[in-house]
């Protein structure tokens, strides 16, 4: 299908790009003997190169050697031969000389020589006494080419036609009378063309002239050797497998694009040999002053090539080096990949085809491709209709644009760079980077902006088409424009720099990060924020930014340094090198990356394939010590970010394996949460003895990592490796606070390896009632008759009547009551029923249905099965001594049971009971009075827990 | 009565699928945690060698299925939280019969998960066999795909309470969307679901349960992670009155690491040697957001459940780097050989010597594992009688050369397009501009630029040229290159070897870390 005379293809989707009518030319096979002789050393890129080029290709011009001697002159012999050549004698007058050789001459040159002056005189190309020694004039050649012409091809000439041409030149006079026809006519058809002035008749023409002559004859060579010149564009070359030779030749086919958008191939046989005299079929191509074969073309090469329609070979090839470059623009009609074609409907209406160069169209996966401004796009896709602008080379399409439909509004599109209502105007950066400054009125016009959150609108406000009087969500006032939108500007038409109508988009970006400094002034808040890749930033938050955690508001004060943020960033480049960043809005996380475990232990190896670290006799830290013990504990190191430290030095992990694997040296791993479970967030390794301190207050830091704490004399130092979880958050040593409530382990002395800090634990302002019901308001509020109000362990009584009120939040507990059967009738009335509530102010948060709680245990959390506590330490008050007695010597412990009516009070809320952790210290209000000194009956040390206060 | 069905039905399931069939997908890993608010412990990528033997494979079948993938789900039906432990199975069958390059099509995907007496909790039991018909289509890069369910069995048994799925008031539609970029392919899907079901209480009344979810799917595969997350909000209204609402968000991200080990003889040829190991996190996240005051002390209104991973690993090559060892970009370098992204005698690759625009092209197409068209592979050889013809889409990018697949293919995925001459200028050496724009397209987030970009932040702004500028923003602004310490880019200075290793190396730690990353604890951790 491809080529004609080779084997069938083996096809490709993608390959066949050129599939429209086209024509194949051959080389030929006495191309590389052509394309050496014509290689002449002395020619060069010189002016008549060319043109010599051309005659060896086309067989005129005949020499032999290295060098053409472009300067030398031409002898009449050779003129005549050329000529000969030129017009397709030469196989006839080699015959002749070798008819003639048998009548005595010797040597092939003088046999050729004879062979074309017979054959010439015996076809009256030139006179029976023509001299044949000497050096040609111009007359001569021109009288040589005019005769030989008439004698193969009469009529190319006009023939005795009255002189014109040649009474041009200033010495027509000596134009000899035999040549004044032939120059006549030769001049005619600017096959010669003298100097401008003179046609020098007598004066001798150099080898380099004569090709150039001989080029001239083109026309009537062609018409002779049946020929076709033709003008085109290399558009792509494509290889087609032979049968593999010993040379491993293949053929390779040049696709043309000529300007009426047919193609042709040009084919010949490459190959991988170093040797040309392996190569097969090929052209002479001329490529600015290099001779060589086909693979001298590339893609857009414009090239003028002549080729024998008749037996389909290709001859000579020269590349043109003067590309036309120009642009067309036009509606977008069609494309059609198969045929590489672009189909451009002009203004007035006719269509223009232009074909497109390779490279420009990719296929994948079924899917065509093209390069249109820079960017690939599916030509499914392509804006047909609309106008686009076309870059041709040579007529080939070798770059396309959009340009799209008529503009009917001009509206200036740009990057807001600053917006100032006060003074009423705006400057914008369009899309070539001019800064535009544009007045506006701040009540003449209309302002629309699209915020990051409203962007789901289904129907734009359609003002713009008719008056529209409905609600437009996007209105809004310039104020609200800010450096960094996009906007669309619409000017005054009756003052130009004005703006009449702007319609803006926000455009932020998320960061994620961690916050590791905050400093607070009025009005605003800088924070830094350390990106993930460790880049910091500071950031200036106003006071009033939208900023949430866990899905409700917070004030800036309540964020905290550690705190991992998502923040809504608008990021405004106002200059080269120049950029603001604002922060639009903020979330804080939850606990999702808190510090959820402090371990300690020996390392004792890390499981590389299962990514684990090994700790031997792994404790974990709690309230209590250093509790849980395992023999081997193992911990996710599935973590890119986590930091090793030896002392105060920062080390890597290879370090930390090499140096205390195993070792006596004590590791301290802070474990984060993490969505996929819990895993290491910094290990550090301490070599001094451990002590840990109890929870106490920080009284004073300084800044420097140095604190003091209530009950120590001596300062505790920290350093870039010591643990510090501040509220969970794992911080440095600096960001430890006065009034923190500290949990400090050393190692060594007065340095510490872990800090922990968590609030202070504080219940009194929860406030705890037991009240009678005497009237309810349904849904609404209730009114109590009398009260106790819990203090401590203490309850104390007021006859003071008051009113609570409820709604959907107030949870109720312990009894099947909702908010819609809180009232005081039907046979569920709560009328005169007593209840334990929790109140905030006047509002009853809590109302519990359970018994009265009067009696009281203090103990420490051993452990929280979740419907059970394990108390340790156990205390009871005895309410008739107010002491607080042991309740066991022996086993001083106690369990107390979880109901569904337990409330729990930590840090002034109330929470669940599963938040209770071991360590916690806790006052438990029960109704069962515990019996001291337990020894013989362990049941005795069991009760329901209503209300627990941890403390 | 009931009850009895659910046992017979649940020892079926067991029974049937005792058998394994190893597999790996083919067609996109969305739903390899089910699209029900589970997880499973993710799909591990596969190591070079089994890609190696998977490529060769590749096109024999659109049939895919994994069995016995370990499965986690939190069971609402009681209006509680609970934990159902069990085994997935998820198969896709080619339904239309059309071949992979046509642009629409079905598929039948079913998921079959069922409780193992060997995990989980004996007193939570779930059976779902549902299957979906998948019609698709494709539309250039995008491939829209939208589930229906067809066929669907559920039967829920937790502490004592059993629940039957109504099949015909039950309803399960997902829809999603993947965009296909050079190194990486998105997705993002929504799931709506309605699931009705009959409980049998204590008293043998039947009582009506409605579970309505509605969720987003996110997604991403790359060659050297992947991850799923999916947001979901479901509301369970139990017909007694009771409803709770809340939001789960499960998540599996894998990926595939490399560590080094030294080698502890010393008479050994080779002083140590990467392994590439695949990783799994598999997370679900919940919180209750609404639920019956009076459960407050009952139900913790978060949670969490995980699943543990196995890690798999391979041993990676070890090139003989004696010659740029000390170097900065040496690790760089040393792990590009080990993923053979580099390949060739190392004492050729000379860190400050230029790189050519091929040599980066070819270490960019094997480090995302752009697909090779095997054609492309070779020169054009003969085979038989039938001879091969290849085209040449830019005069200097010849068929014969070495890296000519990995050309084609930057070209063909449109990552290099030529430098807008016509040509390719293959061997020339490649500017940072050039390197940064292919390397951004490579992660095809390009949208991320202001899409008129008037300046960067970069203060030779001025040497950037037209055509880089939208993408150098861009992969500014996603972090993947900075300012120098001058504040400068220099786009016009040709890179180093080493640098272009060190760009390179520095994409592949961002398809690591970064994009799982956001993907997880950007969504997971923000999740209210």
């Amino acid at each position: 299908m491809f080529i004609m005379a080779l084997p069938a293809v083996a096809v490709f989707a993608d390959d066949f790009i050129l599939v429209d009518e086209r024509r194949e030319f051959t080389g030929r096979t006495n191309a590389q003997t052509l394309i050496r002789s014509a290689d002449f050393s002395d020619l060069g890129s010189a002016w008549p190169a060319e043109a010599v080029v051309r005659g060896v290709a086309f067989g005129s011009i005949h020499a032999e050697g290295a060098n053409f001697n472009q300067g030398q002159n031409l002898t009449r012999q050779d003129a005549l031969n050329a000529v000969m050549r030129a017009v397709g004698l030469s196989g006839e007058a080699a015959a002749r000389g070798n008819e003639l050789l048998a009548g005595g001459f010797t040597t092939s040159t003088a046999m050729l020589n004879n062979g074309y002056s017979t054959l010439a005189e015996e076809m009256d190309i030139i006179p029976f006494d023509w001299p044949l020694f000497g050096q040609a004039t111009r007359q001569e050649v021109a009288f040589l080419i005019y005769s030989a012409v008439e004698a193969v091809a009469a009529g190319q000439f006009d023939g005795e036609i009255p002189m014109q041409t040649v009474y041009t030149f200033g010495d027509w006079r000596v134009i000899g009378a035999d040549y004044l026809i032939a120059v006549e006519n030769i001049t005619a058809a600017s096959i010669m063309n003298g100097d401008g002035i003179n046609f020098n008749p007598t004066a001798n023409i150099t080898r380099g002239e004569m090709a150039q002559v001989l080029s001239n004859l083109d026309e009537i060579f062609m018409t002779i050797h049946g020929l076709e010149r033709r003008l085109g564009t290399v558009v792509s070359l494509r290889d087609t497998d032979q049968p593999q030779t010993a040379a491993g030749s293949w053929w390779r086919n040049i696709s043309v694009r000529l300007g009426d958008g047919t193609v042709d191939v040009l084919q010949y046989q490459a190959n991988n040999s170093p040797s040309p005299q392996t190569r097969g079929a090929d052209a002479v191509v001329f490529a600015g002053g290099t001779v060589g074969g086909l693979s001298l073309l590339s893609a857009d090469d414009t090239i003028e090539y002549f080729v024998h329609v008749g037996d389909g070979t290709v001859w000579y090839v020269n590349v043109l080096h003067n590309a036309v470059e120009n642009v067309v623009e036009g509606q977008l009609f069609s494309l059609y990949q198969q045929s590489m074609e672009v189909t451009l409907m002009t203004p007035n209406l006719t269509r223009q085809i232009f074909p497109l160069v390779d490279g420009i169209i990719t296929t994948r996966e079924d899917n065509h491709y093209i390069l249109m401004d820079g960017q690939r796009q599916n030509i499914t896709t392509l804006p047909f209709g609309q106008n686009v602008r076309l870059f041709l080379r040579n007529n080939v399409v070798i770059r396309m644009e959009f340009v799209g439909t008529p503009v009917l509004v001009e509206e200036l599109r740009g990057l807001v760079v600053e917006n100032n209502p006060a003074f009423g105007y705006m400057v914008v950066v369009d899309g070539e980077g001019n800064r535009i400054t544009m007045r506006y009125y701040e009540q003449e016009m209309m302002v629309q902006r699209i915020s990051h959150f409203d962007q789901t609108m289904h129907v734009s406000y359609i003002s713009q088409l008719f008056p529209s009087f409905a609600f437009n969500p996007l209105a809004t006032t310039i104020g609200q424009v800010r450096a960094g939108d996009i906007v669309f500007v619409r000017q005054d038409p009756n003052e130009p720099g004005v703006i009449s109508m702007i319609s803006a988009i926000s455009n932020y970006i998320m960061r994620y990060g961690r916050i590791v400094n905050i400093v607070h002034h009025e009005g605003y808040m800088s924070v830094l924020f350390e990106q993930e890749n460790g880049q910091t930033t500071w950031l200036e938050v106003a006071n009033d930014t939208f900023i949430t955690r866990e899905g409700r508001r917070i004030s800036p004060l309540a964020i905290q340094v550690g705190d991992w943020a998502r923040l809504l960033v608008n990021e405004a480049v106002l200059a080269p090198g120049h950029s603001i960043s604002s922060v639009i809005e903020m979330t804080i996380e939850g606990n999702a990356r808190h510090i959820t475990g402090i371990v300690r232990g020996h390392l004792t190896g890390i499981n590389g394939p299962q990514n684990m670290m090994m700790v031997e006799h792994a404790q974990s830290l709690s309230a209590i010590g250093w509790t849980d013990f395992r023999d081997i504990g193992q911990f996710s190191l599935a973590n890119p970010n986590i930091s090793y430290f030896y002392n105060n030095r920062r080390i890597t992990a290879n370090e930390a394996l090499r140096l205390f694997n195993p070792s006596g040296t004590t590791v301290y791993i802070a474990l984060e949460n993490h969505f996929a479970g819990e895993r290491v967030a910094m290990v550090s390794f301490r070599s001094q003895r451990e002590e840990r301190l109890p929870a106490q207050a920080v009284i004073r830091s300084d800044g420097a990592g140095n604190i003091w704490l209530t009950n120590q004399i001596d300062p505790i130092a920290t350093d870039s490796g010591t643990i510090v979880r501040r509220n969970g958050r794992l911080v440095t040593g600096n960001d430890i606070m006065p009034g923190d409530h500290a949990s400090v382990v050393l190692a060594g002395a007065n340095r510490a390896a872990v800090v922990d800090i968590s609030p202070a634990p504080d219940t009194s302002a929860l406030q705890i009632f037991r009240v009678r019901v005497t009237r309810v308001w349904d849904g609404q509020s209730f009114r109590v008759a009398s009260m106790s109000q819990l203090f401590g362990s203490d309850w104390v009584f007021t006859p003071i009547e008051r009113e609570f009120t409820i709604d959907r939040t107030t949870v109720f507990l312990g009894g099947g009551h909702s908010l819609d059967t809180f009232i005081t009738y039907l046979d569920t009335s709560v009328y005169n029923q007593v209840f334990t509530i929790v109140a905030d102010g006047a509002h009853a948060t809590h109302i519990i249905e359970q018994p009265f709680a009067n009696r009281s245990v203090r103990g420490t959390i051993v452990n929280n099965f979740g419907d059970s506590l394990i108390l340790r330490d156990v205390l009871v008050l005895d309410h008739i001594t107010g002491r607080w007695n042991p309740l066991s010597i022996v086993n001083n412990t106690a369990t107390i049971i979880l109901d569904m009516d337990t409330i729990v009070g930590r840090n002034n809320t109330i929470v669940s009971p599963f938040e209770l952790q071991p360590g916690d210290e806790i006052l438990v209000m029960t109704e069962i009075f515990f019996a001291g000194a337990a020894e013989d009956d362990p049941t005795m040390g069991e009760a329901v827990g209503r209300i627990i206060m941890v403390d | 009565m009931k009850r009895k069905i659910a046992v017979t039905l649940l020892l079926a399931f067991i029974m049937a699928f005792s058998a394994t069939i190893p597999a790996f997908a083919t067609t996109g890993r969305q739903g390899q945690i089910g699209f029900f608010g589970g997880i499973t412990e993710g799909i591990p990528l596969p190591m070079t060698t089994e890609a190696m033997i998977l490529d060769a494979n590749t096109g024999r079948t659109q049939n895919v299925s994994h069995t016995d993938l370990v499965y986690t789900e939190i069971l609402w039906l009681d209006g509680t939280p609970v934990e159902f432990t069990g085994l997935m199975d998820v198969t896709v069958r080619n339904g239309g019969g059309r071949s992979a390059n046509a642009n629409f099509g079905t598929r039948i995907v079913t998921f079959n998960i069922r409780p193992n007496e060997n995990i989980g909790d004996p007193d939570v039991l779930l059976v779902r066999e549902i299957t979906f018909n998948v019609n698709w289509r494709r539309v250039g890069d995008q491939i829209i795909e939208t589930y229906s369910a067809a066929n669907w069995v559920e039967e829920v048994y937790i502490y004592g309470m059993f629940f039957e799925l109504d099949r015909e008031r039950s309803h399960y539609e997902i829809s999603i969307i993947r965009d296909i970029t050079p190194g990486v392919t998105y997705y993002s899907g929504i799931i709506s679901a309605r699931s009705v079901f009959w409980q049998d209480d204590a008293e043998e009344a039947w009582e009506v349960v409605t579970h309505e979810v509605v969720g987003q799917i996110y997604g991403f595969e790359t060659a050297w992670s992947a991850v799923e997350t999916q947001r979901i909000t479901g509301i369970v209204d139990i017909a007694g009155g009771m409803q709770i609402q809340y939001e789960i968000v499960p998540s599996v991200a894998v990926s595939k690491e490399l560590q080094y080990r030294a080698n502890e003889p010393t008479l050994i040829s080779f002083a140590g040697n990467y392994r590439e190991v695949t990783t799994s996190q598999s997370g679900l996240n919940f919180v209750i957001n609404v639920m019956p005051t009076f459960m407050a002390n009952q139900v913790t209104p978060q949670g969490r459940a995980t699943l543990d991973s196995f890690n798999r690993f391979e041993q990676l090559i070890a090139p003989n780097l004696n010659s740029i060892r000390g170097h900065w970009a040496y690790q760089d370098i040393r792990r590009l050989f080990a993923m053979e992204i580099i390949t060739g005698n190392p004492e050729h690759f000379i860190p400050n010597q230029a790189v050519t625009r091929a040599e980066f092209m070819t270490m960019l197409a094997r480090a995302v594992k752009l697909p090779i068209d095997q054609a492309h592979r070779t020169p054009p050889v003969q085979r038989g009688n039938r001879p091969l013809q290849v085209q040449l889409i830019f005069p200097d990018l010849w068929p014969n050369r070495p890296d000519y697949a990995y050309l084609r293919a930057i070209n063909e995925a449109g990552i290099a397009v030529g430098r807008g001459d016509g040509h390719f200028h293959p061997d020339e050496v490649i500017m940072r501009q050039e390197a940064y724009v292919l390397a951004l397209r490579t992660l095809g987030l390009g949208r991320l630029s202001l899409d008129m970009p008037p300046v960067s932040i970069f203060a030779d702004n001025g040497q950037i040229a037209d055509w880089a500028m939208s993408d150098i923003q861009a992969a500014t602004r996603i972090g993947l290159i900075a300012p120098d310490e001058d504040g400068n880019l220099n786009p016009q200075e040709y890179m180093t070897k080493a640098q272009a290793a060190a760009l390179i190396n520095r994409l592949i730690e961002y398809m690591r870390h970064e994009l799982i990353r956001d993907y997880t604890e950007n969504i997971i951790n923000f999740m209210n």
